[in-house]
C-alpha cells in the first residue's frame, strides 16, 4: 500500500469514539481517523456504502487467507510430486481442460497488461510529440490555467485517497460488528423457532415462481392499460369487442399444454 | 372503452389470447440479456482455448524465432462478433422450433404460434428473426406496430405468419387493478367539480 503523507480528510462518522477503535496505522504511521467534533449527522446512504465496502474488503481478505491456507496445507501434505496413475482418454481431456483454464487466464492477464502498456506508451508518446507545441508562447495562458487545474486535480485526488482510506477502515469495523450481531441474532432466532427452518425450506422453491407470476400479472395489467389508453385516444374498437386468435392457434396452444403435461 | 381493462383482465384468464406490448418487450429484453451473457461466456472460453494452444505452439522449437500471440483485443472482438451473429439468428429460431418459447418468453409466459396452427419450423423462425431486423431498421416502427394492431402483431409476426399468445393462466394483477380503481373515482369527482364550476362561473360574473 502506498504511503500517504496527507492527513485523511474529515468524514461524517464521529459516533465511534477514537478510543474504541484500534489505531489506524499504515506502514507504522498512525493516522488520525475522524473529526474530533461530537456532532454526528447520520447519513444512511453513506453508512450503507461504508458497510458494503468494509464487508467486501473483509470478505476478500478472509477468502484470500483461506485460499493461502488451503494451498500451503495441500503442498505440505502431498508436496508437488505427481503420482503416476493409469490414465484414460477422459483423464487426459480433463487435464487438458484444467491446463486450458490456467494457461488461458494467464494469457488474458498478460494481454491486458500488454494493452495497458500500449495505452501508457501511446499517452507518453503523444505527450512528448505535443510537448513543443504545449511549451510554446502561444499556449502560455492556457499553460497557466492548465497548471492551476492540474494542481486542483492533484489536491482533489489526494483528498479522495485519504477519505477512501479512512472510510475503508471504518467500513471494515462496521462490517465486523454487523456480521457478529447478525449471525448471533439469526442463530438465536432459528434456535428459538425451529419451524422457521422448515418454512424457509418449503417457501424457497415457490418463491421464484411467485416472483415470476407477479411480474407477469403486472405486465399484463400494463399491456391492457396501455392498449386501452391508445385505443381510446385513437378512437379504435375496444379490445374486448375484437375477436380473439383463430381456433387453430388455440388448438396449437392446447397441444403444447398436453405435451408439457407429458414431459412433466 | 366499454369496460375498464384492468378490471376485466384481473378477473378472467387470458390464456391463448394475443399478448400485449409490455410483456413482449420484457421478454425481448430478457432474451437480449441471455444472448449477451452467452456471447460473453463463449468469447471467454474460446480465448482461453486459443491462448492455451498458442502457448503450446510457442514451446515448439521452430517457434523460437517469433512468438505467436493470438490473444489480442482484435481476436476477442472478432470472436464476439461471430458468436453474437450466430446467437442472434440461431437462439430464437431453435427455441421457437422446439416449443415456441425462448427463455425470455417462457419466463414471461408467452408463446410464438403460427396463425394457421401448424408447427413452427426452423426456417419460419429465421424469417421471424429477419423480421426483427426489418422492424428495427424502420425506427422500431415494426415493434411499435404491436400497440396499434388489432391482433397485436408486429411486422416480424406478419412476415413470418405468426402471432404471440399468453401460454399460461394469464390474469392481470389484482393489486394494480385495485390501485387504479381507487384513482379513477377521484378523477371523476374532479371532472364533475370542474364542470360545475364552469357552469356557475358565468352566472356569478353577471352584475
Amino acid at each position: 500500500m502506498a504511503k500517504s503523507t496527507a492527513a485523511p480528510q474529515s468524514t461524517s462518522v464521529s459516533s465511534i469514539s477514537e478510543s474504541s477503535l484500534p489505531p489506524n496505522t499504515i506502514d507504522g504511521e498512525t493516522l488520525p481517523l475522524r473529526p474530533k467534533s461530537s456532532e454526528h449527522d447520520f447519513d444512511a446512504p453513506d453508512a450503507i456504502a461504508r458497510l458494503l465496502l468494509g464487508g467486501t474488503a473483509d470478505l476478500s481478505d478472509v477468502f484470500l487467507r483461506l485460499l493461502e491456507g488451503w494451498e500451503s496445507h495441500v503442498l505440505e501434505q502431498h508436496g508437488a510430486t505427481i503420482v503416476e496413475e493409469e490414465e484414460d482418454l477422459g483423464d487426459i481431456l480433463r487435464y487438458l481442460l484444467i491446463g486450458i483454464a490456467f494457461q488461458g487466464q494467464r494469457q488474458v492477464r498478460s494481454t491486458a497488461g500488454t494493452v495497458g502498456s500500449w495505452l501508457l506508451g501511446a499517452a507518453t508518446t503523444t505527450a512528448s510529440i505535443t510537448s513543443p507545441i504545449r511549451q510554446s508562447w502561444l499556449f502560455a495562458p492556457a499553460r497557466r490555467t492548465a497548471g492551476v487545474i492540474t494542481n486542483r486535480l492533484e489536491d482533489r485526488i489526494a483528498d479522495l485517497v485519504s477519505e477512501g482510506r479512512a472510510e475503508e477502515f471504518v467500513g471494515r469495523l462496521m462490517a465486523e460488528t454487523a456480521l457478529e450481531d447478525s449471525v448471533s441474532w439469526v442463530m438465536d432466532y432459528i434456535a428459538e423457532n425451529p419451524e422457521i427452518r422448515d418454512l424457509v425450506q418449503a417457501q424457497a422453491i415457490g418463491f421464484t415462481e411467485e416472483i415470476a407470476i407477479g411480474v407477469r400479472e403486472r405486465s399484463i395489467t400494463a399491456d391492457n392499460l396501455l392498449d386501452g389508453l391508445l385505443r381510446k385516444l385513437f378512437r379504435r374498437t375496444p379490445r374486448s369487442e375484437l375477436p380473439g386468435p383463430p381456433q387453430e392457434v388455440q388448438q396449437r396452444e392446447e397441444i403444447y399444454d398436453q405435451l408439457r403435461g407429458i414431459r412433466l | 372503452m366499454n369496460a375498464s381493462p384492468t378490471a376485466t383482465t384481473a378477473n378472467r384468464s387470458l390464456e391463448g389470447e394475443y399478448a400485449g406490448f409490455m410483456t413482449r418487450a420484457i421478454a425481448f429484453i430478457l432474451d437480449l440479456l441471455i444472448i449477451e451473457l452467452t456471447v460473453f461466456a463463449i468469447t471467454g472460453v474460446v480465448m482461453m482455448i486459443i491462448g492455451f494452444f498458442a502457448s503450446l505452439y510457442n514451446t515448439l522449437p521452430w517457434a523460437s524465432e517469433g512468438r505467436f500471440e493470438p490473444v489480442t483485443l482484435w481476436t476477442a472482438g472478432l470472436i464476439t462478433t461471430i458468436s453474437l451473429f450466430i446467437m442472434i439468428w440461431l437462439y430464437p429460431a431453435l427455441f421457437w422450433m422446439i416449443n415456441g418459447q425462448t427463455i425470455g418468453k417462457r419466463i414471461m409466459g408467452l408463446r410464438v404460434v403460427r396463425m394457421d396452427g401448424s408447427e413452427m419450423t426452423f426456417w419460419r423462425g429465421l424469417i421471424r428473426v429477419f423480421g426483427y431486423w426489418v422492424s428495427a431498421v424502420a425506427l422500431f416502427l415494426g415493434f411499435i406496430w404491436v400497440l396499434f394492431s388489432n391482433q397485436r402483431r408486429g411486422w416480424h409476426d406478419r412476415l413470418a405468419g405468426t402471432c404471440v399468445i399468453y401460454s399460461w393462466d394469464a390474469r392481470g394483477s389484482a393489486v394494480m387493478a385495485a390501485r387504479l380503481e381507487s384513482i379513477r373515482p377521484k378523477r371523476t369527482e374532479k371532472k364533475q367539480a370542474a364542470n360545475s364550476d364552469r357552469g356557475q362561473a358565468p352566472a356569478q360574473r353577471r352584475p
